[in-house]
């Protein structure tokens, strides 16, 4: 056994990412890493790539026992990871991207030689068969050349381990064809290859084992040639399916957001998508299906390169939030620390933040009409502050995100755009914000709400949007919808538009 | 080095050195005159050490507001060694007070996580609070021919010792910068700050050595400045700085940082060196070079800023 | 059950620092009054203090401005050599014989001018404020030598004089009065108008404040126009009391404004400033500039006292909010 990570836990504020979980790895093997959004596959890889230690549990590297420090610690074990978010240096060329840190120096390292390091990246980019030219710059790059980079950074410090975190996310077939033989190429050197996607076709034409997390918790392991696609999705799944009393069917209730055709490449693609006014439509799908690129289209934050939408029957093309706003459509972030809130600020005065405008009718803010606004919208979602002036980020998480809703309900909204509205909180203030979601649609507004967690979906939605690789690949009626039918969807993959060759 | 990366604004420089030389050539005599030339490099043997520190700065993508500062304090502090017959002594504390300054810009940036431009600032401050408080408004005279040979008035293979100076400092900020780890650090660093911890450089050490390294050059300045006077005043580099940041800035040196290097910044000095000789022997005051210089520096990142944004921006 | 995420409370260390920070302007002034009492029989007095008073009506205005500057996050570095050129702007169209009410305005317009200008290129070419302000202090010196040929140009113009620097409204000098209603309206822009409460989102997390709909960028230049104009006013109220318009007449005033607005305990990164303790810390400059004068004490010692101060009210800042470098 090359690497065995034993009775991993780890915790994080207000989330168990962890929970004695483990996994291992063979030499000359390639291992899935599988699981729904959350269920801990980044953060046990993290750990073994030493960016920080479990909480709990041990590892092991060639039988030894090891800790690290610091990622650099694990590099020179040999544990070599490829990330989602890429390291290239846009300002560098593809060569010294390659070798940055170990450039190759004479003179005990006094005197870079330029020669040598341009040889040696070709070398590596030849031995790898990879097409660049070692001296383009990282910033003519496209995103998939960037990710090839990135891997043959990597690869070229002869790893005995690699991880791998959903590589192809921005590669075109060709540069994915490229990693797969790359891959059996590192495979045939006996190096051990973790590999985390949600590509079932991926999984299946590379990987000799597949391990399954879920809720941080080990799951299963076993070889690929004995697992099946229901197999998969079952034991990602597992839970008891909930029931949902609520959801209707909302047939008959006014449109109230019609898009058709969106498209903002790479992450939508001809997205068609429909709001009616007093329903709930959850979206799910996997990380990277593009669901927040879509709100965020809706809401006006960016700009569709092409499709349509409507908004009550009229024309809708918003050039910013500012547009959303003005005609009744409001979008609350998955990120509420950098993007919804702002932290150093009160209550009151997040709470107020958008409708700031309507406070000020005399053409000054009347502090006694903000202070009761901002009143009402706390009890009204049940924000629990010591007062309304204290420092937003002094609340605990589940009530931050109560803020982050009041300030959007607040406005009024005809449209509201959910996107993960209870990350990070906790159950009691969870149900309470099912209670408002559910209310909200009871007054008409229309509700999109976008999660990773399907049991939330199926109690709070109507309907349920599925979502993969930018396109919505099926609405199905709440009411029939199982976790297992929805990741069985959000699974489905769609034909690659061959893109830029590498 | 110069093959690679060759983009519109490096011919842009070069084009506009050549035009100025040229038409100055064409105005005024005087200028032409080989010793007048020769004397330009001269010069700006003081605005060229400077630059050169202040483009370490930038690449890395930090400021640095206190470098005139600090090159008078070092000054004064080594003017006042010299008379009290402290002798080659004067040499190291010279260039320790510039090195001392740096560190505490290093030092402030690093751990107290205070922005490099309020940071220099304060050091600003103290700097020139000091120089003023050690030469109470009066010059500081000094006697040591053997030093103002050493720094700037010496001949030596046909130009001044500071030229020579200005020589090696360019020649050995070059090599730190473009042939060394170090130097490829700090392009990693100014480029994407972020990736560059993700991978493992050295970030602390690499911030607290610029700056200091920054100082301890600034040291030198100082030193060249009073040996080309013979006496030292607080005031002696006031708006080095400024010249710095626009000589690096005219250079090709990005405000943000990762971008920039030494032969392109020695363009701008010279542009500036070039500017300010020529301007003079026409008798263009002193101060319409002021206005120049400002709208030079805000022209040239306003086209750079719009080049780029034509071009995409980066990932 | 997993823990309710932990509610961010300041550990004691940061609550420290902070009250620390918030009192310093305050502290501070006490401390160099009480000082310069004990230490200077010239000091304590009526006419010292009036003295005391107009003198340092320009700081206050330009750090009133400077304190929405930085509120925002950014920095203006050419407060000093503006008001130097507007100032001689000013002397050389009343000496060319315009009426002073003509003049006056034809600065503030000007001030307005540069405050867009400088707002403008920031904001819209994105470009770090303190580049853009460099050199506009650049130019600005070189201007205000150039219309001037380096001489003073001096102020004849009687009623200007008296108005702006010897008249008294309800008792109280007139550069007082000024300050005062500056001082008003710019609380009331900051603490009442959608605009200015929008101001503390923009500099503390631009990003979040343009998503609830804030137009930052408008936001941006507006407050480098009402800077703009704050130093037209300082630049009347500077010539009025020098009886004359010369370049580089105001030499400590730009750090003495940014001095101001951080010993008031302002964020070096926005989101944190407060005119009333600005005000403080303005005063505090003051009186040190004041009593340094008056026990003749080597001017230049203040420039070390400055840096120590400010250094002192940053780390305590940074240290308040917690900052890992």
């Amino acid at each position: 056994m090359l690497l065995e990570l034993t009775n991993i836990t780890k915790r994080f504020p207000g989330v168990l990412a962890l929970d004695d979980a483990r996994c291992d790895l063979k030499a000359g093997e390639v291992h899935a890493f599988m699981g729904e959004n959350g269920a801990g596959k980044s953060t046990m890889m993290k750990i073994a790539s030493g960016l920080f230690p479990p909480d709990a549990g041990h590892m092991h590297l060639d039988g030894g026992l090891v800790r690290f420090a610091n990622p650099d610690e694990a590099k020179t074990a040999g544990i070599h990871t490829v990330f989602q978010e890429l390291t290239v240096l846009p300002n560098r060329t593809v060569a010294e991207n390659l070798l940055v840190g170990r450039e190759p120096a004479s003179a005990g390292g006094l005197w870079l030689d330029r020669d040598a390091l341009l040889a040696e990246a070709q070398s590596i980019l030849d031995r790898l068969g990879i097409a660049l030219d070692p001296r383009t710059p990282a910033s003519a790059l496209s995103t998939g050349q960037r990710q090839m980079v990135e891997i043959a950074r990597a690869c070229a410090q002869d790893p005995k381990v690699l991880i791998l975190d959903e590589p192809t996310s921005s590669l075109g077939r060709a540069e994915e064809d490229l990693l797969f033989e790359l891959v059996r190429k590192l495979k045939a050197d006996g190096v051990g290859i973790i590999y985390i996607t949600h590509r079932m076709s991926e999984v299946f034409a590379l990987s000799d084992r597949i391990t399954v997390l879920r809720d941080g918790r080990f799951v299963l392991t076993g070889s690929t040639t004995e697992l099946d696609r229901p197999a998969l999705i079952k034991a990602m799944v597992g839970r008891d399916v909930s029931e949902n009393r609520h959801a209707k069917d909302g047939g008959h209730l006014p449109v109230a957001l019609d898009a058709k055709g969106l498209t903002r490449l790479p992450m939508v693609r001809h997205a068609d998508i429909t709001l009616r006014a007093g329903e709930v439509l959850g979206v799910a799908g996997l990380m990277g299906a593009g669901r927040t690129e879509v709100a965020r289209l809706l809401a006006g934050i960016d700009r569709p390169e092409s499709g349509t939408m409507a908004l009550f029957g009229e024309p809708y093309a918003p050039k910013s939030t500012a547009d959303g706003l003005a005609t009744g459509v409001a979008y609350v972030s998955e990120d509420r620390k950098g993007l919804g809130l702002v932290l150093p600020l009160s209550v009151a005065d997040n709470i107020a933040l958008p409708s700031l405008g309507s406070l000020a009718k005399t053409g000054f803010v009347s502090m006694g009409r903000l202070a009761q606004f901002a009143g009402d919208w706390m009890e009204k979602l049940g924000v629990r502050a010591t007062n309304p002036n204290v420092a937003v980020e002094t609340l605990s998480g589940g009530n931050q995100q109560k803020v982050a809703l009041a300030k959007w309900l607040a406005t009024r909204p005809k449209v509201i755009l959910l996107d993960e509205p209870t990350r990070g909180v906790d159950v009691g203030a969870k149900a309470e914000i099912y209670a408002l979601i559910r209310q909200l649609a009871e007054d008409g507004t229309a509700v999109l709400a976008i999660s990773s967690e399907l049991p939330e979906l199926l109690q709070i939605s109507d309907r349920i949007a599925v979502m993969a690789q930018g396109h919505i690949v099926g609405v199905v009626p709440a009411a029939k919808a199982t976790e297992e039918s929805l990741l069985e969807l959000a699974f489905t993959e769609m034909e690659k538009a061959s893109e830029a060759v590498a | 080095m110069k093959l690679k990366g060759q983009s519109t604004a490096d011919y842009g420089l070069v084009i506009a050195l050549v035009l100025v030389v040229g038409a100055l050539m064409v105005m005024s005599p005087a200028f032409r005159d080989p010793a007048n030339l020769i004397g330009i490099g001269r010069q700006v043997a003081i605005l060229g050490i400077a630059a050169c520190a202040m483009t370490f700065i930038i690449l890395a993508g930090e400021i640095d507001l206190s470098v005139g500062a600090v090159a008078s304090a070092s000054a004064v502090v080594t003017a006042i060694a010299l008379a009290s017959g402290l002798g080659i002594w004067a040499i190291p504390i010279g260039i320790l007070v510039g090195a001392g300054f740096g560190l505490l810009n290093g030092l402030l940036v690093v751990y107290i996580a205070v922005p490099s431009f309020i940071a220099t600032l304060v050091s600003f401050f103290i700097a020139q609070g000091v120089a003023l408080t050690l030469t109470g408004g009066q010059t500081i005279l000094f006697d040591a021919d053997w030093f103002r040979w050493m720094f700037a008035t010496g001949e030596f293979l046909g130009n001044r010792t500071a030229f020579w100076w200005l020589v090696a400092v360019v020649l050995v900020m070059w090599w730190l910068l473009a042939r060394t780890r170090f130097g490829s650090n700090i392009y990693a660093v100014g480029g994407d700050a972020q990736s560059a911890e993700m991978l493992g450089l050295p970030l602390r050490k690499l911030r607290l050595a610029i700056f200091t390294l920054a100082g301890g050059l600034m040291g030198l300045v100082g030193m060249i400045l009073i040996a080309r006077i013979g006496n030292a005043r607080a005031d002696g580099a006031i708006g080095l700085e400024f010249d710095a940041i626009a000589a690096a800035v005219i250079g090709g040196t990005r405000l943000g940082g990762g971008y920039g290097s030494m032969p392109r910044t020695m363009l701008g000095v010279l542009l500036i060196g070039v500017l300010n000789n020529g301007l003079a022997i026409l008798n263009v005051d002193f101060n319409t070079q002021q206005v120049i210089k400002g709208a030079l520096v805000i022209a040239v990142v306003l086209i750079d800023r719009w080049a780029r944004g034509g071009k995409g921006s980066l990932a | 059950m997993s823990r309710q995420d932990a509610a961010a409370t300041p550990m004691d260390g940061r609550r420290i620092a902070g009250l620390l920070r918030d009192l310093l302007p305050y502290a501070g002034l006490v401390a160099v009054v009480v000082f310069f009492a004990v230490s200077s029989e010239f000091f304590f007095n009526m006419r010292n203090f009036e003295r005391l008073v107009t003198d340092s009506a320009t700081l206050m205005l330009v750090a009133f401005g400077m304190t929405l500057v930085i509120l925002l996050g950014e920095i203006d570095l050419s407060v000093g050599a503006v008001v130097s050129l507007l100032a001689v702007i000013l002397a050389q169209m009343m000496d060319g014989g315009t009426s002073w009410p003509l003049a006056v305005l034809a600065i503030l317009l000007l001030g307005l001018a540069i405050g867009l200008v400088n707002g403008v290129i920031t904001a819209v070419g994105d470009i770090p404020s303190f580049i853009v302000t460099l050199g506009m202090m650049a130019i600005a010196t070189g201007l205000s030598f150039v219309f001037t040929g380096a001489i003073s140009v001096a102020i004849l113009n009687e009623p200007f004089l008296v108005l702006f620097y010897d008249a008294r409204v309800l008792g109280l000098p007139m550069p007082l009065v000024v300050v005062l209603v500056a001082f008003a309206t710019c609380l009331l822009f900051l603490n009442r108008t959608v605009p200015g409460r929008e101001l503390f989102a923009v500099g503390a997390n631009p990003a979040a404040a343009k998503l609830s709909g804030v137009p930052v960028l408008r936001r941006k230049v507006t407050v480098f126009a009402i800077m703009g104009v704050l130093v037209a006013l300082a630049a009347v109220l500077s010539a009025a009391r020098l009886g004359s318009g010369a370049p580089a007449s105001v030499p400590a005033l730009t750090l003495d404004a940014i001095a101001a607005v951080i010993i008031g305990g302002a964020s070096l990164f926005g989101g944190r400033a407060s005119l009333v303790r600005t005000l403080m810390g303005a005063a505090l400059i003051a009186v040190l500039n004041n009593g340094m004068v008056l026990m003749n004490v080597n001017i230049d010692l203040q420039y070390v006292v400055k840096g120590v101060i400010i250094l002192l009210a940053v780390v305590l800042e940074r240290l308040a909010s917690g900052a890992r470098p």
